[in-house]
């Protein structure tokens, strides 16, 4: 390829605006960026960000409100181009046939291509191979995993030979694994055929190998170019320190509200500091903690520039302890949820197969696993929501399924999706989760003032829940879950296509919650919140393949190949590992 | 207990909020009352108006003409008259469906009549329309008889074969079909209101998933039931109540003050047995689509085996349990009677009291199924 080709760009947008009618929110505001061909571009952001609607723009499955979108110098609206097939878009959710097999699909995609029938069997032969599908071309594509189905839509939509492809958030909610092998497809794909690749995602680990990021927020492009350049703005400011791992949670909480702090994270057996200033630092070495500088990475770009857009960080109110929780505060290794041998078969298929775990009071545990694993299966099992198959899980020393209602008050659970009525205010929906666990009238209005306050709900405390941002719902979710004060807390992904800031205050609130004596219980697909955990869970096919603390885990896969893994890189070991035992099995 | 009602009140003023919010379920409630009522008094009636007639005479005789001005004269029910040719043609007017009746006849008709001899005129039926078809024969077989007796020679006139019939209608004297019909407008659209809003109440959260939210609150199962069915019956039952006073208001039917009260009694077990119905199929649904028509599968045949349009006695004995255990029937009887007549109080506990153990059946099987379901 010609070097000035290179240069020129092959997308432009100009001052591109989409509004969807009866939506308050803009999905995206003012947006202009030139893309240059033959790279990886992540469009990075939380859900709601525009991620989607940019694509499908690109895509010219619709039009800009305002605003000029060219790509190889024509709309992407113009059906010559639709018909061209070099814009290939993958879906969230690709539209595979379930009911139809892997090579079946592929023959489908082709037909609607029209891909002539000589050039086919070759590109499906090279296709299979290259997602490594091949040994699986004949099942069905519903009994695909997640990793799988992904790779199938990607060879769908590769059948077109496409020069720009856009790839809606391919690996949420994919294992580890898969997650890995999807990122180094797409870069020999790039490599081998020049395509441009738009790939969004919400993970910041993995826009950081990009060769370019659109950051948006709200609608709006936060920053264009190279990731490096964005962690540059933190260079110098990264710290790790050595802190005793019963006080861990504690410093991150004492650091979190030192307004020269921009971020206070676990990190392995370190924590990871991000400062605005050095004064802190000499403060530290002085008391005679270990402390080393560190890498910038994306993550810490990104939260430096939403903290600057907002000012200032929003502080978090501490709930003060209750009394008489303060007195029963990590009393004993009292056992608060019992899992015993459960399984869980949706007829011929097993979606958790004989766990087996504990959780004691005042603990964080964290079940971890890809989509597919049966986390929320368990979780719903825990709560009494579905029967297992045989086993007993019990909570607060009961069966829920079996003790009457009012045991139940003890629990708070927030479900995975954002579940609350959208048509009632935020108030009402406050009042109403108040209301059904039995709060009398005069502690209900207390109790939902403090909440409100507390989560900073109060400017939208009259605004219908489905009109309020997302990360706004999230807060909302958390707050009905435990207005009542359970003693035991269920999270599903409360974290889940959230912004870091918002991770980092949920965190805090959790932290907030053990420290309080509550118990808490959290999914996520997030390997690196599993380090804020006490002991986690890892599912993998519907079986635990890991028990034990962060550390613990680690410990288990560290060699010399991997002197200081992340939860990760122990994750994908395991995963390894426990194919290589079932294959030696049969 | 108290205790229990106040954590069961916070989901009714939920249930509340969230159906006015609901734009769909507004439409509901407000577009088909105004529909039904326009429909059901302008449009939908039994009585045969403005239909055509044609004629193929042979004969042209005074019994044949005084025939044609009778027809003629018979406005309202017959718009126009038409003479054809050719009996073909007459034949081909039924066919186009240009008239619905056709007479045909032959000639010496007058002659014979005035003679006093037995004569026959062929009448042609379009029975594609068979109500209107049968109705319109009625008439026009009276006419023919009442004109050959005007012609018939006096010795013949004088004494009558046939006793003659003299009709009188009790309690809608001028016959009026909409006087049977719009009593019925006001269960048949508190039925749909409270089926269309029951049906959507549990799939909806389902289809939002919030449901779980609910199920894992220390409301047992029943109390989410209570709640989940009290809202539909009140907004079912203030829409029954002022279709009532609207259709009274409006078309002036004989409702007397006792009889509206018993008739909002009356809704009380009709309203919760529908409200079973409809909390059975949502607790079938997961999706409002399907709540949706699972509502409408049930509504058809409801009002098609209420004896709202058809007589009841005409089902066949085999489905004929159907309509034995459809409380839309009970309900349609009971306010036909109440807007109508001025029943005693032990006539309509007998007309009512299948809707007690029907309301408790449909309750039943929804509070079961919806167990079954959730746990």
């Amino acid at each position: 390829m010609l070097n000035h080709k290179k240069t020129a760009p092959i997308i432009q947008l100009q001052s591109v605006t989409k509004a969807f009618p009866h939506f308050a929110r803009v999905a995206l505001r003012d947006v202009s960026a030139r893309i240059h061909p033959d790279i990886v571009v992540g469009v990075v952001g939380p859900d709601g960000a525009g991620k989607t609607t940019l694509l499908r723009l690109l895509a010219g499955l619709m039009t800009p409100t305002t605003g000029t979108i060219r790509i190889f110098d024509t709309d992407p609206a113009d059906p010559l181009i639709r018909q061209s097939g070099w814009i290939a878009y993958l879906p969230q959710h690709f539209a595979l046939y379930e009911e139809l097999t892997v090579v079946e699909n592929l023959r489908l995609y082709a037909d609607l291509r029209g891909i002539p029938g000589k050039v086919r069997e070759p590109e499906f032969a090279r296709l299979l191979r290259w997602t490594g599908l091949e040994r699986f071309q004949h099942r069905l594509a519903r009994n695909l995993s997640g990793g799988m189905k992904q790779k199938l839509g990607l060879a769908c939509v590769l059948l077109s030979r496409p020069r720009i492809l856009l790839l809606d958030e391919p690996t949420v909610g994919v294992d580890p694994l898969s997650r890995r092998e999807l990122w180094s497809m797409v870069q020999t794909l790039r490599q081998e055929t020049g395509v441009t690749v738009l790939w969004s995602t919400p993970y910041l680990d993995e826009a950081e190998r990009c060769d370019d990021i659109l950051l948006l927020s709200e609608g709006q492009l936060l920053f264009q170019g190279h990731p490096q350049r964005l962690a540059q703005r933190v260079q110098g400011k990264v710290f790790q320190i050595k802190v005793p791992e019963t006080q861990k949670r504690k410093f991150v909480f004492q650091t979190i509200e030192n307004p020269q702090v921009i971020d206070s994270t676990v990190a392995g057996s370190f924590i990871r500091l991000v400062l605005r200033d050095l004064a802190s630092v000499q403060q530290w070495q002085r008391q005679g903690m270990p402390i080393i500088p560190g890498n910038p990475r994306l993550e810490d770009g990104v939260l430096a520039l939403l903290y600057e857009r907002n000012e200032q960080r929003q502080q978090i109110a501490v709930r003060p302890l209750e009394p008489a929780r303060q007195s029963q505060h990590r009393h004993a290794e009292e056992v608060v949820v019992s899992v015993r041998d459960i399984t869980k078969r949706f007829g011929t298929f097993t979606a958790v197969d004989h766990i087996e775990f504990e959780v004691r009071r005042g603990e964080i545990f964290g079940i971890l696993g890809p989509n597919g694993a049966g986390k929320t299966t368990t979780f719903k099992m825990l709560c009494g929501l579905l029967k297992p198959t045989s086993g007993v899980a019990t909570v607060a020393g009961v069966d829920l399924l079996k003790a009457p209602a009012a045991a139940r008050a003890r629990i708070g659970y927030m479900a995975q999706k954002f579940s609350l009525y959208g048509d009632l205010t935020i108030e009402q929906n406050l009042e109403f989760f108040g209301g059904i666990y039995g709060l009398p009238r005069q502690k209900l209005r207390t109790k939902v003032e403090a909440a409100l306050r507390e989560y900073q709900l109060q400017p939208y405390a009259h605004t219908l829940a489905s009109m309020v941002p997302r990360g706004y719902q999230q807060r909302l979710a958390m707050a009905c879950a435990v207005l009542h004060d359970p003693s035991i807390v269920f999270l599903d992904e409360p974290t889940s296509g959230v912004d870091p800031v918002m991770r980092r205050e949920f965190w805090l609130r959790i932290f907030q919650m053990v420290e309080s004596g509550v118990s808490v219980v959290v999914t996520t697909h997030y390997m690196d919140e599993a380090e804020y955990c006490d002991r986690i869970a890892l599912m993998y096919g519907g079986k635990i393949i890991a028990l034990g603390s962060p550390e613990q885990i680690k410990d288990a896969v560290r060699s010399d190949q991997l002197p200081d893994p992340t939860l990760e890189d122990a994750f994908i070991a395991l995963v390894q590992q426990h194919f290589a035992a079932m294959q030696a099995e049969r | 207990m108290q205790q229990r009602w106040h954590q069961i009140g916070s989901l009714i003023r939920k249930e509340f909020i969230a159906i006015w919010r609901e734009k769909r379920i507004r439409i509901v409630l407000i577009l088909p009352p105004i529909i039904q009522l326009l429909v059901f008094s302008y449009a939908v009636t039994y009585e045969v108006r403005n239909v055509r007639v044609g004629i193929y005479t042979e004969d042209f005789g005074p019994v044949v003409h005084s025939l044609i001005a009778r027809l003629q004269g018979a406005q309202g029910t017959i718009a126009s008259v038409q003479l054809y040719a050719s009996y073909q043609q007459l034949q081909q007017a039924l066919l186009e469906q240009r008239i619905l009746a056709g007479i045909r006849i032959q000639k010496d008709f007058s002659r014979k009549i005035l003679a006093g001899m037995p004569e026959t005129v062929q009448l042609l039926l379009d029975g594609r329309r068979a109500n209107a078809a049968m109705i319109l024969q009625g008439y026009i077989a009276k006419m023919v008889s009442r004109v050959a007796r005007q012609f018939a020679p006096a010795q013949i006139r004088r004494p009558l074969r046939f006793p003659s019939l003299v009709t009188r209608v009790w309690f809608n004297p001028n016959l009026l079909s909409t006087w049977s019909a719009l009593p019925a407008l006001v269960v048949i659209l508190s039925n749909l209101v409270v089926l269309m809003i029951t049906a959507l109440t549990i799939a909806r959260e389902r289809e939002l998933g919030t449901f779980e939210q609910l199920l894992v609150s220390p409301l047992t199962s029943y109390e989410v039931l209570i709640g989940k069915a009290i809202p539909p019956f009140v907004l079912g039952f203030v829409e029954g109540s002022l279709m009532m006073v609207l259709i009274t208001v409006l078309f002036g039917l004989p409702l007397t003050f006792q009889s509206a009260v018993l008739l909002l009694l009356t809704l009380v077990p009709f309203l919760f047995s529908i409200v079973g119905v409809g909390l059975f199929v949502s607790s079938l649904a997961s999706t409002q689509q399907q709540g949706l028509l699972g509502a409408f599968t049930y509504q058809v045949p409801a009002v098609l085996l209420s004896g709202f349009a058809t007589p009841l006695d005409n089902i066949h004995p085999a489905i004929r349990w159907i309509a034995d255990i459809n409380p839309l029937q009970y309900a349609i009887t009971a306010t036909r009677v109440l807007f109508l007549e001025h029943p005693s109080a032990a006539f309509l506990v007998h007309l009512v009291a299948p809707l007690v153990p029907i309301s408790i059946g449909t309750l039943t099987a929804a509070a079961l199924l919806f167990r079954s379901k959730v746990g």
